[in-house]
């Protein structure tokens, strides 16, 4: 069943454009400049060669439209690391990078406006509307993606390089997907806070190590103004996008015709009509280089507006919490001076605690000191033994302080009657001490 | 039902219902195109595929003739690979030469389905390994020069760790 196979040998593998359905009509083998030679050696290591006979078809037989289709089951990263297999799967990869990021750009842009369009026009109450994270959002990755090409797209016009972080290709795709099935969007930056690191390091990489090794670009040179013509010439281009630029496209239509021109145009100056036509078309090119730029240009004002706001929201945000700061700063000091107020009042009240005790003190002794003299304790002498009499003056101090010296088992002397006398006249002893002692 | 003739490349002949062989898109316009009637004992001439190969895609079709029409492709969705059933998966078990003829067939009859299968079936089959890897299975030869590798072993460090 396989011995009809037959082989022609003469196709030198390249890939064939867009030569999909032109599979060879007599044998449908063919044989390739790289299956010819490497056949043989890594026949034994196929896992699928299950035959003996000889494959008929290789990979890179394959039309280039179904490889692409084949890697479109792939991730952009692991397309970028298929790039290091040969120059051919290089080349497909390139160009699948190269028209995934321009058409990525497009769809942004138009999303963009779209969503735009269905908003309203106030700012403040976009800000409410149930679009305004998905517009959040979607702004950002166009954004993104603008400031990428701003970065990779002249390079990539040129053919110099591919848009090989394929990586960021997979993140809008995952944020798209993302806005898809969520039914509610909400805080927007986080979910793009990976497209921000990657691009940025996308970015910062290539201006840092892969930009310098490129052929250079002077923008108001006569390079600029026919840089069409330089493209087959530079060594390494290799990548073409799929679906080129406008301009790129525009200007390769007329580029044989510039070149011409302007040799001619060199050669007889004197013919103005032809240096007129020459000088026409540079001006009419700068003007469309001045457009490009002025659209990236508004783009970055735009961000840049962006950045303003968001940073005047931030100032308001950190006044705010400034003045909040000041309050509690002022409560704190009020605090702490009605500590100290406290403190000065606990020192006060403690000293008069202290004197009130000192004067407790004096009472206490002067307590015992008359305890110890009242008549309550034994009166008798210490030396003698006798009973000690208590002096008359003394006892007029009892009778002050409202004792009866009668009551406490002690006669009263015959000259003390005539006090007794009054006291008794009086009747109320502490009255009349009150008496007393009332000024 | 009606049946119809499908002559290989080789020249073998296939008789197959017609409904089976409108699961290709080409035959199908073709049929239509031509109105051709039932009567008529016209064999349809398949040059680009052999019979080995047209044998299997008259399998895959007879098996898959109730299926309903593949959804449109849409550029932004998932990409998934592992959603090949176990018929298929069993059916595609064929060595690499095979695979890559049944895509061709696949892609010249334009049947949708069988495309995005053995196409998933050769996306499978890179995917998780490594460019040399690769190469080896597909018998593909390194003709990078040594700074052209190295550029774009340079293009792809962007995004590794410091």
């Amino acid at each position: 069943m396989v011995s009809t196979r037959q082989m022609t040998i003469g196709n030198n593998g390249s890939v064939e454009g867009n030569q999909s359905s032109t599979v060879p009509v007599e044998g449908p083998a063919k044989f390739t400049r790289n299956s010819a030679t490497v056949a043989t050696n890594y026949g034994s290591t196929m896992p699928y060669c299950k035959t003996s006979t000889v494959q008929s078809v290789y990979f890179l037989d394959l039309p280039q439209e179904i490889i692409e289709k084949i890697f479109g089951y792939l991730s952009f990263k692991k397309i970028c690391q298929l790039r290091l297999v040969c120059r051919n799967i290089d080349y497909i990869c390139g160009q699948i990078l190269n028209s995934t990021f321009l058409r990525l750009q497009n769809q942004m842009l138009a999303r963009f406006q779209e969503i735009k369009a269905k908003m309203p026009r106030r700012e403040s109450a976009r800000r409410s509307h149930h679009l305004a994270c998905e517009s959040d959002i979607i702004e950002t990755l166009h954004m993104r993606l603008t400031l990428l090409q701003m970065s990779f797209g002249k390079h990539i016009e040129r053919k110099h390089c591919c848009f090989f972080p394929g990586e960021i290709l997979d993140e809008v795709f995952r944020i798209l997907h993302y806005i898809k099935i969520t039914p509610k969007l909400d805080v927007p930056y986080k979910v793009t806070d990976e497209l921000f690191d990657l691009s940025t390091m996308a970015m910062e990489y290539f201006k840092e190590k892969i930009e310098p090794n490129l052929p250079e670009i002077a923008y108001f040179s006569a390079d600029f103004l026919n840089f069409s013509g330089s493209f087959p010439s530079t060594s390494s281009s290799k990548y073409m996008p799929l679906d080129s630029t406008t301009l790129s496209s525009e200007i390769s239509k007329d580029s044989g015709h510039v070149s011409n021109d302007e040799l001619e145009g060199e050669d007889l100056v004197e013919t103005i009509p032809q240096s007129n036509m020459v000088l026409r078309k540079r001006i009419r090119k700068i003007k469309q280089g001045m457009k490009r730029y002025n659209s990236q240009l508004s783009l970055l004002r735009q961000d840049l507006r962006s950045c303003k706001r968001k940073t005047s929201e931030q100032q308001k945000q950190i006044a705010e919490q400034q003045k909040q700061l000041a309050d509690q700063q002022k409560q704190t000091v009020e605090y702490a001076t009605r500590l100290d107020e406290y403190d000065k009042k606990n020192e006060e009240i403690s000293r008069k605690f202290s004197t009130l005790l000192q004067e407790l003190n004096k009472c206490k002794t002067e307590l015992q000191y008359w305890r110890c003299k009242s008549p309550a304790t034994p009166p008798f002498c210490n030396h003698c033994g006798n009973a000690i009499l208590p002096q008359p003056e003394e006892l007029q101090a009892l009778m002050n302080q409202g004792v009866n010296p009668e009551g406490l088992g002690l006669e009263p002397f015959s000259e003390l009657t005539p006090f007794l006398g009054v006291n008794i006249e009086t009747q109320n002893p502490v009255k009349r001490k009150l008496k007393m002692t009332v000024p | 039902m009606p049946n119809i003739k499908l002559q290989s490349s080789d020249g073998e002949t296939f008789e197959v219902d017609v409904e089976i062989a409108k699961c290709s898109v080409t035959i199908k316009t073709m049929l239509e195109d031509l109105g051709m009637d039932d009567e008529e004992e016209e064999v349809v001439p398949l040059p680009n595929v052999n019979s080995a190969i047209l044998r299997k895609v008259i399998q895959w079709a007879t098996y898959h003739k109730d299926d309903p029409p593949p959804p449109e492709d849409d550029e932004n969705k998932e990409k998934r690979t592992d959603d090949i059933s176990s018929w298929d998966a069993d059916f595609l078990k064929v060595d690499q030469g095979t695979l890559f003829e049944l895509i061709l067939a696949a892609n010249y009859l334009d049947i949708k389905g069988l495309l995005d299968v053995t196409c998933k079936t050769v996306a499978n089959m890179i995917k998780g390994k490594a460019p040399e890897e690769i190469r080896k299975t597909f018998n593909i030869k390194n003709d990078f020069t040594a700074s052209e590798e190295e550029q774009v072993r340079k293009e792809n460090e962007w995004c590794e760790e410091k």
